[in-house]
């Protein structure tokens, strides 16, 4: 029976085994939301087929309809040259019926036997309307966030861009999703092996679904088993022009709203979109900052059980007070304090991610008042490290990708483990590991880490600091651009307006 | 794969190889003391006194005083352990002290060397001299505050920006091991709840021969080194006039031109500010007088002092190691040893008084 059921359903949803058109409107018939109906004419008639939830049913009784029954239809020909829309196909291919139907297009016969066909396409658009970034706010700088709907998200880039070398190479991806995927590049700037990298690697994905772009990006990146994005995701169309205009290569994909960024480099996961808005010194302390921050997040917890466990010596005297009547009650060594306490932040990160965002905040609240506070009164933890760990995940959340900022509190177990058994020696260790890991990631085969390595001195201009924009006049080597010159820069005479 | 495994395995094992010392499981020294036992039956021939800080969880600190008395001052530390909850550690240890008996009868280098060899222990640990009891000294209270932080602090300061010239561990065994210097280390002794820098220690070898008064230690320092600090000197121009001069930066100069005829020429400078008059107006014709009188006072008590060093044949100025650095081939220290006490050393001095207040 089950089986019966299992073959049946094979049977049904390939368009390979059916043999002709009636008996692919036959199967199609299953479908409660498949509407079909002859309308009878004095001297012609002809037969409608079309999904009811994907035809714009409006625009199909206002502007198709009344075309195809002001004069009797002879051929089928007729169709394409009456109806006023254009892409009116006519086939007799099964496989393309299926496909178009599919999308919205309305199916014309003649007669209820004739084995080809007029699709005319009258698709519904429904698209949530653009809204502000949500991920990558900012407070000066355009507002508009991709949304779902890939023919949008295009616009949103053409609109941006509107120049003919901006190539929209276009390709469906998952055997049942059939997601549409574009590569977006500028002709005759971005390097054509990195073009041609993304193509490959796109067409020889094998899967049956492809739901959201983040399940693209890994399939397609480099490293599948490194803990670090190799690509960067952004929901923000002046960005993907930007890093277009640079020479990189987007991936776009139909149902999500992010877009995919590649070649990147490790520099780039920490320099917000932001920074291109406010001054170049500004800009570059925020950078600075954020460096910082992340090696903090990292570091400190580690560095905090290493010196406790192992190195008493290195705490300064005017210190040492502070932290040894801190742990004076607690049962646990730092280890298991630490632990402890990082994994209730992640407990409250992870809980606050799954909540609706308004019982969020209040798990937040709960969190971060409640349990800290009653597990320093219990003697669970030393209110030291409570002020570490909070800093720690504070300092986190500092990086500009939000996938980032996950790696980043993830790397500091492994730093933990090796501080408890090791002290700073095992810190030592481990940074050198991560830096070895670093060292071997690509992304789209281009080196991870440049350029500190290999070292680019003129690639410099935009990482750890960001130069002023006058500076920024050659793209990146990296990109091995096919333009490696953005503009020349014009020396403007001072004007000297101080009369003394 | 084979290697990581490897990698696993050998991390996993050699963990076992490190030893931990969690901060709160620990007693940490911050300052230690040696003096010899009472005369009345004490076993052994040093006594050791630990002071121990311990941090209570309201912020209160007490200070734990383990007493020992041993052969060797290495078996010291495993008897300090038979009486104390926690094992005992070094890394912290500020300021060793060793009382005037030991220093000036047994020697203390054999108790410095301990110290030495300890790898957790810093080289900048302050030494000194303590001229009261030992045990008297470390079992006071000093406040809220552990005790080897107290006279760290104490003895760190006075060298910063006091009179007292820098002295350290480092300090100490270069002094004692090079050619042409004596270590000196600052001389502390008990008052009432305080501890007070009573002067420095003049060794010749690793024993205390001599000590130098702490209202004499400006003009020690300005023949040492190089120094600016908050330290003052008080010129009397007769009964009622007198005047503190602050000294902002001072300078020696060595002219060893004529060594090879036994000359040395000690130059110093200050440069000084006014601080205090008790005069009745400070014309330039005083000012100049102050200048000369400092001049003369310093020249006086310098000179004093380095015939004093000559006839203990010490060498706390490290006259010696300077003449070495100027000697073309070796160095010969005997013959330098026997030199030295005759050689004719003068110091002169020049005093500049750059400011004198600021209402004129």
């Amino acid at each position: 029976m089950v089986k019966n059921m299992l073959r049946w359903l094979k049977k049904s949803r390939s368009p390979d085994k059916l043999k002709n058109l009636p008996e692919l409107i036959r199967n199609l018939k299953d479908s409660g939301d498949f509407l079909h109906h002859e309308s009878k004419q004095k001297d012609s008639s002809f037969f409608i087929y079309y999904f009811k939830t994907l035809v714009h049913e409006t625009e199909l009784n206002d502007h198709i309809l009344p075309y195809l029954v002001e004069k009797p239809l002879k051929t089928l020909q007729d169709i394409p040259e009456r109806v006023p829309i254009p892409g009116v196909i006519i086939s007799d291919d099964l496989k393309e019926i299926c496909e178009k139907v599919m999308r919205g297009y309305v199916i014309i016969r003649l007669n209820a036997n004739a084995k080809d066909c007029a699709l005319i396409p009258s698709q519904v658009k429904k698209a949530r309307a653009v809204t502000q970034p949500e991920v990558e706010f900012t407070v000066v700088g355009s507002k508009e966030a991709f949304v779902e709907s890939l023919d949008t998200n295009m616009h949103l880039v053409r609109k941006r861009l509107p120049v003919h070398e901006l190539k929209a190479y276009e390709l469906t991806v998952g055997k049942l999703t059939n997601t549409k995927v574009v590569v977006l590049y500028l002709d005759g700037i971005a390097n054509e092996e990195n073009v041609n990298t993304v193509k490959q690697r796109l067409e020889d994905i094998k899967v049956d679904q492809i739901v959201d772009s983040s399940v693209l990006m890994q399939l397609i990146t480099d490293n599948r088993n490194s803990p670090f994005p190799q690509l960067i995701d952004t929901e923000r169309p002046d960005r993907v022009t930007s890093v277009l205009c640079e020479g990189k290569v987007v991936v776009l994909s139909d149902g999500s709203p992010q877009a995919l960024i590649g070649p990147t480099t490790l520099v780039e996961f920490f320099s917000a979109f932001e920074d291109y808005f406010v001054n170049w010194i500004v800009a570059s302390s925020a950078r600075l900052i954020r460096i910082f921050a992340i090696l903090f997040s990292i570091l400190v917890t580690p560095v905090y059980v290493a010196t406790l466990t192992y190195h008493y010596e290195l705490i300064p005297k005017d210190l040492l007070g502070t932290l040894v009547s801190s742990r004076q009650r607690i049962p646990l060594p730092p280890i298991l304090e630490a632990i402890f306490l990082e994994l209730s932040i992640e407990l409250l990160r992870e809980a606050g991610a799954r909540l609706p965002t308004k019982v969020g905040q209040t798990i937040g609240i709960v969190g971060g008042i409640v349990i800290g506070t009653a597990s320093v009164e219990a003697g669970l933890t030393s209110n030291v490290l409570l002020i570490i760990v909070a800093l720690s995940a504070l300092a986190s959340f500092t990086t500009p990708v939000y996938r980032m900022s996950n790696t980043i509190r993830l790397t500091r177990f492994p730093f933990l483990l090796f501080a408890h058994l090791w002290g700073l020696l095992g810190v030592t260790v481990c940074f050198s590991f991560l830096i070895a890991h670093l060292l071997k990631l690509k992304s789209l085969g281009r080196p991870f880490l440049e350029p500190l390595y290999p070292l680019r001195v003129q690639d410099l201009k935009d990482a750890i600091i960001r130069f002023p924009l006058k500076f920024q006049n050659k793209r990146p080597i990296h990109l091995q651009s096919e333009d490696t010159v953005r503009f020349t820069p014009v020396t403007e005479k001072e004007k000297n307006d101080f009369h003394e | 794969m084979t290697r990581l495994f490897l990698f696993l395995v050998s991390m996993i094992l050699l963990t076992g190889c490190v030893q931990k010392s969690i901060l709160d499981d620990i007693q940490m020294v911050t300052i230690i003391g040696y003096d010899l036992p009472d005369a009345d039956g004490e076993m052994g021939q040093i006594k050791g006194i630990a002071v121990s800080p311990q941090y209570e969880a309201d912020g209160r600190i007490e200070n734990n005083v383990f007493v020992q008395t041993a052969e060797l001052s290495k078996e010291i530390r495993s008897q300090y352990n038979s009486e104390s909850p926690k094992p005992f550690v070094s890394g912290k240890l500020e300021v060793a002290l060793f009382s005037q008996d030991i220093a000036e009868t047994e020697g203390i280098i054999e108790l410095v060397d301990t110290l030495q060899r300890d790898p957790s222990i810093g080289s900048r640990v302050f030494l000194g001299i303590s001229s009261s009891d030992m045990e008297t000294l470390l079992k006071t209270n000093y406040g809220n505050v552990d005790t080897g932080t107290f006279i760290h602090d104490t003895l760190s300061h006075n060298s910063r920006h006091g009179m007292l010239p820098e002295t350290n561990l480092h300090d100490f065994l270069y002094n004692f091991y090079s050619e042409g210097n004596d270590p000196f280390l600052p001389l502390v002794a008990l008052d009432e709840d305080k501890v007070k820098i009573m002067g420095i220690a003049l060794f010749k070898g690793d024993k205390m021969v001599s000590s130098i008064d702490a209202k004499d230690l400006f003009t020690f320092k300005v023949l040492h080194q190089k120094f600016s600090s908050n330290d003052s000197f008080t010129v009397s121009l007769n009964d009622e006039e007198h005047a503190a001069i602050y000294n902002i930066a001072s300078k020696r100069d060595l002219n060893l031109k004529m060594i090879g005829s036994n000359k040395i020429v000690l130059h110093g400078k200050v440069l000084g500010v006014i601080k205090e008059y008790s005069g009745e107006k400070l014309t330039p014709a005083k000012l100049k007088e102050i200048e000369m009188t400092m001049e003369k006072e310093i020249e006086k008590k310098g000179s004093e002092m380095i015939e004093e060093f000559q006839s203990l044949n010490i060498d706390p100025l490290s006259l010696g190691n300077n003449v070495r650095s100027v000697t073309r081939g070796d160095f010969n220290k005997e013959d330098w040893n026997k030199r030295y006490p005759d050689m004719d050393i003068t110091f002169k001095m020049d005093v500049t008084i750059t400011e004198s207040g600021v209402i004129e």
